[in-house]
């Protein structure tokens, strides 16, 4: 595999274990990690969040990823999967790699 | 059969407030004549980092826990303004009650200590309850109050509530997302709530009682309803249909119709969700008439006064009728679709005589409150005592959770140093998604699906809105409370958890229980320090019996321990009894609860002997159930619930003809009766 | 009407389709919670008046039915995509376990659906504001019928089970009064292209592949720790490890079911559904991949079609920023819209 690819997968990987444990520990859902798809929704009954744990979410990416929201408006686009929890990150969180 | 008779409702003789507007209740009316909110920039903490600086606040300096500061300024303003006097000369301070609700304060570690020093600082005496249903907490304290008048457990039952803006509490809603940028501006845009503060009181006297004493009567307490919306920590039903309840059993408790109901103080808040929730529930019981019925909301000049908001919106309210006005509300400029079709809006009241009122708040947990008022003319059926049966019982503790592993405990009388036990609560309610669940709210709703099952009650449909929950306990979960506290050190009050913060409320395991349980009739949770539990299971046990909107209630005391030390003598758990009702539970289960009293802090045999007396037993016929605190360790809470337990247990099995339950309590001394169904 | 203007209203108003893809059931009997949870895929975690999306699968872990379950009292419904009436209820009765008390049978009345960011407020406008007010998975139970609060199109959907003889006149009455939304008739296949473009699974597409939840990302949808059909296949599949998981993505070029994709002159999948989403402008597919290169975000690998090589870029569902987000039933009117405040459809992060 291409080198570029291959770390950009490596980091999206990373980025997707940090966002299934923040999940898992600060969201207090009670699924294995490897249970949480990458497109799995976060609302409704998906992963079973609701408006109340968008604030915790959106704290602990900020807390445990660097996630800075460059406006309000992002923050409904990036809530609705795991994925676009990761592609959040990815766009807006620490530019230094993410440490395993 | 229920019988029903009018007679003079309970009299409202006094009334003292302290809010954004000012010290005294005039000075909130005159605000309101003026169309001049309270609204400001908060000055006494920093706002840096939120995006909102707004506050309802008390203006001035205040000394000592402002909570209690601004309570015992409104308490001593409503006793003077009814002429009362407690102590020699006199109404004695023993049969005065105090009923504050209030809401987090923040004063985990002992909640109950803010009704306290009010009730020393004016001369109470009486039995000192604290309701804390969140936001609604005065509202259901005034109801509260009520039910203790006519249940003779006092003569003068002053009742209200207080609640200061803290900087948690503040950042908690702004976290949540719930504070309005600017004054909040309800059924208008922008959407958000402002918070506010304060303290309100009324002094409740039965009709006769205070017309015979010359007293000057404002208004008449016509009825309430509570309701648990039983669906979401922190949003209301969007149906509407959990305030429509509160709104319907206020109603039905006042022995009256929709359409005598001139005007409704909305709860209102600002928020999207509730200002719509709120409506729709107008909707559902006003029907057509709701196109016509002025209903504003008064937190345009107050903000949210969280736990007082009930009793100072009531208070605006009552200064209204007495000038045949309506209070209006401010800030309306861009109407919402589907708000009130009438929000009185504008800055000065409306002239319109108000024959009867109708004040709403809802909060956090889902706990609805409505309260009825009337002209002072006005009467209201009162029914007669119906007897209370005990259907079934739980307790989940130290012991585990098999009810009889309790009274083998109890038999071998010694400590028992652990935890309660874990479990899934899957495996007690199939139905129920334990995520993100607290302790308390664990053992509590395992508690109530025990009891039920023990009471071999499956409730489906209607029956469910007909069933309800009061819980005694003295502290939010220890376990989201540490969560709480440490989000704030370790991320700064801008960012704590909000979802921690939801369940900061004393109600929150409360709120958990009603939705795993669908228990969706009315719902309290108050304290008095030791002994809630029981103080909970009187409050059910009068309620039960003077209502007709009602067939089932579950009365529990929950406690989760504050020791981490797993070998701690620390009790922890719930207990649960589900109470019915003749005639329609008369034929199961052969225990009642034949009598109960109430009495002032320590004056445990005051309580008694009331108890005693209502059962119409002799004390020698009696057996006093064991302290379980020796064998389960403390626990304030559910101690006196797990002794009810026993009781019940005892009585089933034939050891005993009649079982007394006392306890010394915090704030009030509390007893129950049981007694084997037909024994003398 | 094409199906693009079908899109479109659906995407920006009210759309109304007929529900005739989708069977309701009505499971009954002192046994009907033992008797679903041992065929359903998920925990039945569900308060009275809820409703959860789950599936049915076969004793291989393949999705049988797409459905929804939602508890009335002690009563379930199901809606379910994929299976016949018959061979659905066929199939409950055959995995219903011996001795327990439970009937499923087929709802009486026809279904109608509304989607679209303004489907709450016409609903308001003709059921009533029970029926506008329910929260996303709810339903409502009344005389005129059973309304559920669904939708797989990323907008606020409705399924409107009407009694068969009052169809036309709730139909008639969503179209007179629809008039004001610019309610638009949308097409099986246009639900289709949305429920694709918004990530939602299709069974009458990659529902017919063959592939588990594991394969699908459909985990979220089925409990590891209860016993139901599939549940053993399912388990022992996610033991294995799955070597393949779909990923969406979209294209410039026109891109077809079955197209092979490649990095570099690795194959490294398969297209499995494929459409042109007139919302982006561009062509939206799912894609199985092989597990190593299974990710959104990724502009390098290629669709190869009659030795011709097509640029495709992988990308996290849902595809669009549906304008349901931004309406809000407590504070906006379709009249009173402001479409330049809307965001964009197609909103990079």
């Amino acid at each position: 595999m291409n080198p570029e690819l291959a770390r950009y997968i490596q980091r999206r990987e990373r980025i997707l274990d940090k966002v299934r444990t923040i999940l898992v520990d600060r969201l207090h859902v009670s699924r294995a990690p490897d249970e949480i798809d990458p497109d799995a929704p976060l609302f409704g009954t998906g992963l079973g969040l609701d408006s109340v744990d968008a604030v915790e979410l959106l704290v602990s990416m900020e807390s445990e990823l660097g996630v800075k929201l460059p406006h309000e408006g992002l923050s409904r686009p990036a809530m609705r999967t795991v994925n676009t929890l990761v592609d959040l990150a990815l766009a807006h969180g620490r530019t230094d790699d993410v440490d395993g | 059969m229920l019988s029903q008779m009018q007679s003079l409702p309970v009299a409202i003789t006094g009334m003292g407030a302290v809010s954004a507007l000012g010290a005294t209740a005039t000075a909130l009316w005159s605000a309101v004549e003026e169309g001049r909110d309270g609204i400001r920039p908060i000055e006494r903490f920093s706002t840096d980092g939120f995006s909102v600086s707004l506050g309802g606040m008390v203006p001035g300096a205040i000394s000592g826990d402002p909570c209690a500061a601004f309570a015992t300024t409104a308490a001593r303003e409503a006793l003077a303004n009814a002429g009362l006097q407690i102590g020699p000369g006199g109404v004695a301070g023993r049969r005065v009650a105090l009923v504050l609700g209030t809401s987090l304060g923040m004063h985990v570690d002992g909640l109950h200590l803010v009704a306290a020093e009010v009730a020393h600082a004016v001369g109470i005496e009486g039995p000192t309850l604290t309701v804390s249903t969140a936001c609604s907490s005065s509202t259901n304290a005034l109801g509260l109050g009520r039910d203790l008048l006519e249940a003779g457990l006092c003569d003068v039952a002053i009742a209200g509530g207080t609640d200061e803006l803290t900087p948690e509490i503040f950042a908690g809603f702004h976290a949540l997302g719930l504070l309005c940028p600017s004054k909040c501006a309800p059924f208008s845009e922008p959407v958000g709530t402002t918070l506010g503060e304060g303290a309100g009181f009324l002094v409740l006297e039965r009709g006769d009682e205070a017309r015979a004493r010359g007293a000057r009567v404002l208004a008449t307490l016509l009825g309430y309803g509570l309701s648990a919306d039983a669906y979401h920590p922190t949003s209301p039903d969007p149906t509407g249909a959990g305030v429509a309840r509160a709104l319907r059993g206020a109603l039905l408790d006042a022995g009256t119709e929709a359409d005598s109901i001139d005007y409704v103080n909305a709860h209102g808040t600002g928020t999207a969700a509730n200002d719509a929730a709120e409506y729709r529930a107008i909707e559902q019981v006003f029907g057509e008439r709701a196109a016509r019925l002025p209903v504003s909301s008064t937190k345009s000049f107050l903000g949210h006064a969280q736990g007082a908001a009930g009793v100072l919106e009531l208070i605006a309210t009552l200064c209204g009728m007495a000038q045949d006005k309506i209070p209006p509300t401010l800030h309306y400029e861009k109407p919402r679709p589907r708000s009130p079709a009438d929000p009185v809006a504008g800055d000065r009241p409306r002239v319109a005589r108000v024959e009867r009122a109708l004040c709403n708040n809802s909060a956090f947990g889902g706990a609805n409150a409505a309260v009825i008022v009337g002209r002072a003319e006005h009467t209201a059926p009162r029914q007669t005592a119906a007897k209370v049966l005990v259907l079934g019982a739980s307790a989940v503790g130290p012991h585990g959770m098999d009810f009889d592993a309790l009274e083998v405990a109890l038999a071998a009388n010694v400590p028992l140093r652990r935890r309660a036990p874990a479990f899934r609560i899957e495996s007690l309610i199939p139905t129920a998604d334990g995520r993100g669940m607290d302790p308390a709210s664990r053992y509590l709703s395992a508690a109530a699906a025990l009891a039920l099952a023990d009471a071999g009650i499956t409730l489906r449909g209607a029956k469910r809105e007909r069933a309800g929950l009061f819980v005694g306990t003295t502290r939010a979960s220890t376990e989201s409370e540490r969560e709480f506290r440490d989000s704030i050190r370790e991320r700064g009050l801008v960012r704590l958890s909000a979802t921690a913060f939801t369940r900061m409320v004393l109600n929150a395991s409360a709120g958990t229980c009603t939705k795993l349980c669908a228990l969706k009739g009315p719902t309290t949770t108050l304290t008095t320090g030791e002994g809630s539990g029981l103080v909970a299971l009187i409050y059910a046990a009068m309620h039960l019996s003077t209502r007709s909107d009602v067939d089932l209630l579950l009365a529990a005391g929950v406690d989760e321990r504050v020791c981490l030390e797993s070998d701690a003598h620390e009790g922890e758990g719930a207990a649960c009894l589900v109470l019915g009702k003749t005639p329609a539970s008369d034929a199961s289960k052969a225990v009642r609860l034949a009598g109960f009293g109430l009495a002032g802090p320590g004056d445990v045999e005051e309580a008694k002997r009331r108890a005693i007396r209502m059962a119409g037993i002799d004390e020698k016929d009696v057996f006093v159930a064991p302290d379980v605190t020796p064998v389960l360790g403390p626990a304030p809470g559910a101690a006196a619930m797990f002794a009810c337990a026993f009781a019940v247990a005892s009585i089933l099995r034939g050891t005993w003809e009649h079982v007394l339950v006392p306890d010394p309590g915090g704030t009030a001394a509390a007893a129950v009766v049981f007694s084997r169904k037909g024994a003398a | 009407m094409s199906m693009d203007d079908e899109i479109r209203a659906l995407r920006t108003s009210v759309a109304l389709a007929a529900g005739d893809h989708v069977t309701c059931l009505r499971i009954e009997g002192e046994g009907a919670y033992e008797a679903l949870d041992h065929v359903v895929a998920c925990d039945l975690f569900l308060q009275d008046g809820q409703m959860r999306p789950s599936l049915l699968l076969d004793e291989q872990a393949r999705p049988f039915a797409d459905i929804h379950v939602a508890r009335d009292d002690e009563s379930f419904y199901l809606l379910a995509e994929g299976p016949s009436p018959e061979e659905l209820v066929a199939f409950l009765e055959k995995h219903f376990p011996a001795g327990v008390e439970a009937t499923a049978r087929r709802c009486d009345g026809t279904l109608l659906s509304l989607h679209g960011p303004y489907a709450w407020e016409l609903c308001t406008a003709v059921l009533g504001p029970d029926v506008g007010s329910l929260p996303y998975l709810a339903f409502y139970r009344a005389d005129e019928g059973v309304f559920f609060r669904s939708g797989k199109t990323g907008e606020y959907g409705y399924d409107l089970l009407i009694p068969t003889g009052e169809v036309e006149t709730v139909r008639e009455a969503l179209l007179r009064e629809g008039a004001a939304f610019d309610l638009a008739r949308a097409s099986l296949p246009a639900l289709d292209q949305c429920a694709l473009e918004n990530g939602f699974f299709n069974i009458r597409r990659e529902g017919r592949a063959g592939l588990s939840p594991l394969e699908l990302g459909l985990q979220w949808r089925v409990s590891y720790r209860k016993e139901y059909v599939g549940s053993v296949a399912l388990r022992s599949r996610r033991e294995a490890g799955a070597n393949s998981r779909v990923v969406w993505a979209v294209a410039g070029a026109p891109v077809a079911e079955g197209d092979e994709v490649f990095l570099e002159e690795q194959r490294i999948g398969h297209v499995l559904v494929s459409g042109f989403s007139v919302i982006r402008g561009e062509w939206v597919a799912l894609l199985l991949l092989d597990r190593p290169y299974a990710y959104a975000g990724i502009d390098r690998y290629e669709i190869r079609r009659a030795g011709e090589r097509r640029p495709i870029r992988t990308a996290s569902a849902p595809l669009i920023n549906n304008r349901s987000l931004y309406v809000s039933p407590q504070r906006h009117s379709y009249r009173d819209r402001d479409v330049s405040k809307m965001p964009p459809f197609v909103l990079p992060l």
